[in-house]
């Protein structure tokens, strides 16, 4: 490792906003040749080092060396000027729209200051192809709307351009979270390739084993500080360890079924709308039942139908006892059926509103009388619930955007469980929720599931068996298979979910 | 540099009022006066009305422009019932304020039900009711002594109880209008701020989607927005009643352009950057002052709608511009 | 838009004449506190600020002013009621020495003027019934404004036509020329009123020339239009040619222009006459009014300012082509012989 030349050095970075201290004393070196990835649960403060690499933010602390020479990044273009090259997430904000592939591949010498009044066609595809030649996309059609070719190969484009500019570290920020598992594998070639040609590349990704796959080292943030550096052989254990630390095992659960005697739902030959088969299920208090499915195997329709947003066409749901109807929400939340949609940011975060307006919303009419809100015993309520399941906040105040998205979740399944329930429905509660925060939600669900029980809709597997006490799977609208998770055998039911 | 411009966004346009207040009283000591202020507040009393109505709008992310037409078609039939009709004024008041719930919850009822987007429905409804408002007198402005279609003369009058709502003083000081308002205000405000309902409507206009997956009938929330506002305007439409004195077809012009901008301006007051009932109330309030103090300081009549537009691209500026937004 | 670049350039030289004359010494032989005492402040409180009429009307108050060593301050938001009574208390919080109150509703800016003069604010009011005895009320005349237009109907027709009449009901000085109206059918029973028509939506002219489109198709026995205001005129004037009758209607109004001038000189205009006031001696007048009341000097509580009939004709022969020129030709026009006192200079020159 030492052999190579060292690059960039990123020395006691520290950064704060306001009175939350985001980054303290981060200190990373880059070497040529090299990948680098940075791990950290979300909001741990892997995208201010970032940021900072980049030159948004100009009043950083610390010191960037760069060959050596100490330099100041006070915006963007120093960055850019010294050699720092960023490809973010979003493909589309890398993009123009409305211009061919080679004005695309181009488009610094269009934009630039020295260009000519008068556009020169020739001189644009002669640059773009040599532009295209870095990452081997001669096979692009030039003159091709930007719109029509596939999104990974608008991803390598945003990379040529970005290689043609010959820079000394080229961070890739959650490269493959819009590309297929297949354009993924032809990223990754091309960062080999990268690499071997002296290329120092940062790479940052949610997808542990690709971490694992493609890094020469791993660098980790944790709650804004130095969490480790790990070099290869990376296991992934290891990096989540240095993450989130020594997760206690909060899966040593006992579960009896006949622990839990009452019956809380009962589904009898229910039929739901978009399909012919009648259900039959039981849960039973104190159980957290996983259902698993293909997206279009009928998950979402079930779930709909037991919220009251959709109506049932045939059978019966019996809920503690009772054989229950309703044709709204607002009967499904008073029969205790509560629901954390999917989705978070389209279907349940209530934006430019604190984490307390967020979390009482349903239940707004228990905290009130005669409609005046009594903020009192909406903010003991709500600071009990943010403090049993760990959410990191500034305060019960704070606006919902301040919070990393694993606490957003936090927060939105908190509105759900505040009251009480006869079962709560959690429709894919992990999409984008980082470890950590994952496992805070599952351990809250198992110590406090007990009278009530918890029905959640996943398409992963490994997210289920991590929580569940029993798995159903969902193939074609109908319930194929039932089993406690500890006897799961994970082929069986991976084969089980795709059967034809 | 940083806190500076958080603190500038909070209290900025706070400071800039306190400091306005400041100079001109320094300049023209008879602007202080007990009397300046509440002719200063009787000015605005109409438009700051509307502006609270057009608040719940804004606030479940709708918009009403036919506040300002539903205000003088209450005019209209106010006139209409007293000098036409020569029934109680009581009558003139109730049709008004039903007048107004009618059109809210017509506009309600398109936006939500028929779907259409809420700029275009109440557009159409603007021009309806301003057509609709010339029809009972057959165009003509409605006052005492007016030549009816059967070549009568009209006999009744506007009562002295329904006038004493616009033009009276309470204490022979402060204008009744401005009581109204004041209340107005502080209701709306607590409304909006204390309970559940002003919540939930700050909930729609965040997202509406997830309000209704929390169990809200968000619907019937929309639609009370839209009833709210119709009310409100009819009863800034009864007070101009009252001020003018006559049923005047010209009377409704400009109201609604003037409400709206207040709200607008609201939204800088205190950096909320959010429809809210005393941002409305602050931003009527500090347009009507600069123009008295600006009048007083020989400012000519013709360069006030100027002035109304530099504050709001100034308040825009504050709520939008200011806070920097990250790529 | 030359008006209005006249009308400035009038105020501005106005302003550097006035504050170089008048205030330094006071006026000889005025009475206080004219005699050179304090600056007098006095506010014009309008209904309307655009239009011709409201801008000459304007310049001639501000000349006046001028003239006087007043200083004038110019209240206005175009056509809103309850900003103009709103004006009336700012300018009572001013403390100004007296207020013009031009145009508005009775019923609006009754109790305003009344709190002005409780206040001690003398106030004059022209062409709005202020039902005041305390406020004296300068108007045109209005009847005979009306009068003067159909005389010269009646003379053109020997007293007999079918007129169409195009007014509005309800405005106070459609209302007293409609009188003359009533009058001239009492007197001649060969004059006939066809039809009634007539709007103020604005546009005011484009509006009532589609009314009186309809109006011709139904009663082509129409031969005359009074329509005693020069904007409804004009919709006639305008119907008539879409309708291409204008050489078998005539047309009478009240009010005048230069737009009106170019309209009726035109060798085929139906327009055949208008009876008008000077707005710019008005606006003088008005000030004259209020600076006597400001001087504790009687004066009486009806003002009539006497109009004058404008042929077309006459025009064509005296090859007038705009209000400059009508002026220059029509010295009496000027200036009304109405409330002048030895130490009230007057503007002699003709305005513009």
């Amino acid at each position: 490792m030492i052999d190579k030349k060292l690059l960039i050095r990123a020395v006691d970075i520290s950064k704060t906003f306001g009175a939350t201290k985001a980054l303290s004393g981060v200190s990373f070196d880059f070497y040529e040749g090299e990948i680098f990835s940075i791990v950290g649960a979300n909001g741990a403060g892997k995208s201010t080092f970032i940021k900072i690499l980049c030159g948004y933010y100009a009043d950083y602390e610390g010191k960037i060396y760069i060959d050596g020479k100490l330099v100041k990044f006070e915006s963007p273009r120093d960055a850019y000027e010294a050699g720092i090259q960023v490809v973010h997430q979003s493909i589309e904000q890398g993009i123009v729209q409305n211009m061919s592939v080679a004005e695309n591949l181009a488009l610094d010498m269009i934009i630039s200051p020295n260009a000519s009044f008068v556009y020169d066609k020739k001189k644009v595809l002669k640059r773009a192809k040599e532009i295209a030649s870095k990452m081997d996309l001669e096979y692009l059609d030039m003159d091709k709307n930007i719109q029509d070719i596939t999104q990974s190969e608008k991803q390598m484009i945003i990379i040529a351009r970005a290689l043609a500019t010959k820079p000394k570290l080229l961070i890739l920020d959650e490269p493959t979270s819009s590309i297929s598992d297949k354009e993924a594998g032809m990223l990754f070639k091309t960062l080999y390739k990268l690499r071997d040609e002296g290329v120092s590349i940062l790479y940052i990704s949610h997808y542990l084993a690709e971490i694992k796959k493609i890094s020469n080292r791993v660098g980790v943030i944790r709650d804004g500080k130095f969490g480790g550096l790990l070099n290869q052989p990376l296991e992934i254990s290891e990096i989540v360890k240095a993450m989130v630390g020594d997760l206690e095992s909060a899966f040593e659960r006992t579960y009896d079924e006949k622990d839990s005697k009452k019956l809380i739902l009962e589904l009898r030959d229910l039929v739901v709308q978009g399909s012919s088969e009648p259900l039959n299920i039981k849960i039973y208090s104190g159980e957290i039942v996983g259902l698993i499915g293909l997206i279009g195997a009928g998950k979402t329709e079930l779930a709909e139908t037991l919220f009251g947003i959709r109506r049932p066409i045939s059978g019966e749901i019996i809920l503690d006892g009772k054989s229950v109807k309703f044709t709204n929400i607002r009967q499904a939340i008073k029969h205790g059926i509560h629901m954390v949609p999917e989705n978070r940011t389209v279907n349940a975060i209530i934006p430019e509103n604190s984490i307390k307006n967020n979390i009482t919303l349903p239940f707004l009419s228990f905290f009130s009388k005669y409609g005046v809100l009594s903020k009192k015993n909406e903010i003991k309520a709500s600071k009990r619930i943010i403090d049993d399941m760990g959410i990191k906040c500034e305060g019960f105040g704070a606006l919902i955007e301040s919070l990393s998205g694993g606490n957003q979740q936090k927060v939105i399944v908190a509105r759900w469980l505040l009251m009480k329930h006869n079962i709560v429905i959690l429709d894919e509660p992990f999409q984008g929720v980082d470890i950590k925060s994952r496992r805070d939600i599952s351990k809250y669900l198992q110590e406090n599931t007990r009278d009530s029980a918890v029905l959640m809709i996943s398409s992963d597997i490994d997210e289920l068996m991590d929580v569940t006490d029993k798995i159903m799977v969902m193939n074609k609208s109908k319930i194929i298979w039932s089993e406690k998770t500890s006897e799961v055998n994970r082929d069986k039911l991976l084969s089980l979910i795709t059967q034809e | 540099m940083e806190k500076f411009v958080a603190f500038a966004i909070k209290y900025g346009f706070l400071i800039v009022m306190a400091g306005s207040f400041l100079g001109f009283g320094l300049l023209e000591p008879s602007f202080w006066s007990w009397s300046n202020m509440f002719s200063i507040l009787l000015g605005i009393t109409i438009v700051g009305i509307l502006a609270l109505g057009v608040t719940f709008t804004l606030i479940v992310d709708g918009f009403d422009l036919s506040i300002g037409s539903t205000a003088a078609i209450c005019v209209m039939i106010s006139s209409y019932v007293m000098v036409v009709l020569n029934i109680d004024y009581i009558y003139a008041i109730l049709l008004s304020i039903l007048l107004g719930i009618t059109i809210g919850l017509v506009n309600g009822l398109l936006i939500v039900k028929a779907k259409i987007p809420d700029l275009l429905a109440t557009l159409g409804m603007m021009f309806l009711i301003q057509g609709l408002q010339l029809i009972p007198s057959a165009g003509m402005s409605i006052g005492t002594g007016m030549m009816l279609a059967d070549g009568t003369e009209a006999e009744g009058e506007f009562a002295k109880q329904f006038l004493f709502l616009g033009q009276g003083r309470l204490f022979d000081l402060i204008p009744v209008p401005v009581v109204v308002f004041a209340v107005l205000a502080i209701i709306i405000y607590f409304v909006l701020q204390y309970t559940k309902w002003g919540r939930i409507l700050y909930a729609i206009g965040g997202n509406e989607k997830a309000v209704k997956l929390a169990g809200v009938n968000v619907e019937r929330y929309k639609i009370m927005a839209y009833v709210l506002s119709g009310t409100i305007s009819s009863i800034a439409g009864i007070l101009l009643a009252a001020r003018i004195g006559r049923g005047d077809v010209t009377s409704g012009g400009g109201l609604l352009l003037d409400a709206v901008a207040a709200a607008l301006i609201g939204y800088a007051v205190l950096g909320v950057k959010k429809p809210n009932a005393l941002g409305s109330v602050v931003g009527v309030i500090f347009i009507g002052m600069l123009l008295n103090g600006l009048t007083m300081l020989s400012l000519p009549y013709y360069t006030q709608d100027f002035i109304k537009g530099i504050v709001l691209v100034a308040a825009l500026i504050f709520t939008f511009g200011l806070s920097k937004s990250e790529i | 838009m030359k008006t209005k670049f006249l009308v400035v350039c009038s105020i501005i030289l106005g302003m550097l004449f006035g504050a170089n004359s008048a205030l330094a010494n006071g006026l000889k032989g005025a009475p206080a506190p004219f005699n050179g005492g304090k600056k007098i402040h006095i506010a014009l409180i309008r209904q309307m600020t655009e239009g011709e009429f409201m801008q000459t009307f304007r310049a001639g108050a501000q000349i006046q002013a001028n003239l006087l060593g007043i200083k004038l301050t110019v209240f206005g938001k175009s056509m809103d009621n309850q900003a103009e009574a709103n004006f009336v208390y700012q300018a009572i919080n001013m403390k100004v020495d007296g207020i013009i109150i031009d145009h508005g509703l009775s019923e609006t800016m009754m109790k305003p003027a009344a709190d002005a003069i409780k206040a001690g604010i003398p106030v004059v009011a022209f062409d709005v019934d202020l039902k005041n005895p305390k406020i004296p009320q300068i108007a045109q005349d209005d009847e005979l404004l009306g009068m003067l237009a159909l005389k010269a109907l009646v003379k053109d027709f020997n007293g007999k036509a079918n007129v169409g009449y195009v007014s509005i009901a309800g405005i106070l000085p459609l209302d007293k020329r409609d009188r003359s109206w009533q009058k001239i059918k009492k007197e001649y029973p060969g004059i006939k009123e066809i039809v009634k028509t007539g709007t103020l939506e604005s546009p005011i002219a484009s509006k009532n020339a589609n009314q009186v489109k309809a109006v011709l198709l139904a009663h082509p026995e129409i031969n005359a239009f009074f329509a005693p205001y020069d904007e409804l005129g004009k919709g006639v004037v305008q119907a008539l040619r879409e309708a291409r009758k204008q050489d078998k209607v005539k047309v009478y109004t009240a009010d005048i222009s230069t737009q009106d001038i170019r309209e009726m000189i035109k060798k085929d205009s139906p327009w055949a006459a208008t009876a008008a006031t000077n707005p710019a001696s008005i606006g003088a007048v008005s000030v004259r009014a209020i600076a006597l009341k400001i001087a504790h000097v009687k004066i009486p509580h009806n003002i009539l300012i006497p109009p004058m009939l404008f042929t077309a004709k006459e025009l064509r022969a005296m090859k007038i082509k705009n209000m400059k020129q009508l002026r220059k030709k029509f010295p009496k026009f000027n200036s009304v012989d109405l409330l002048n006192y030895p130490w009230i200079p007057v503007d002699k020159k003709g305005l513009f």
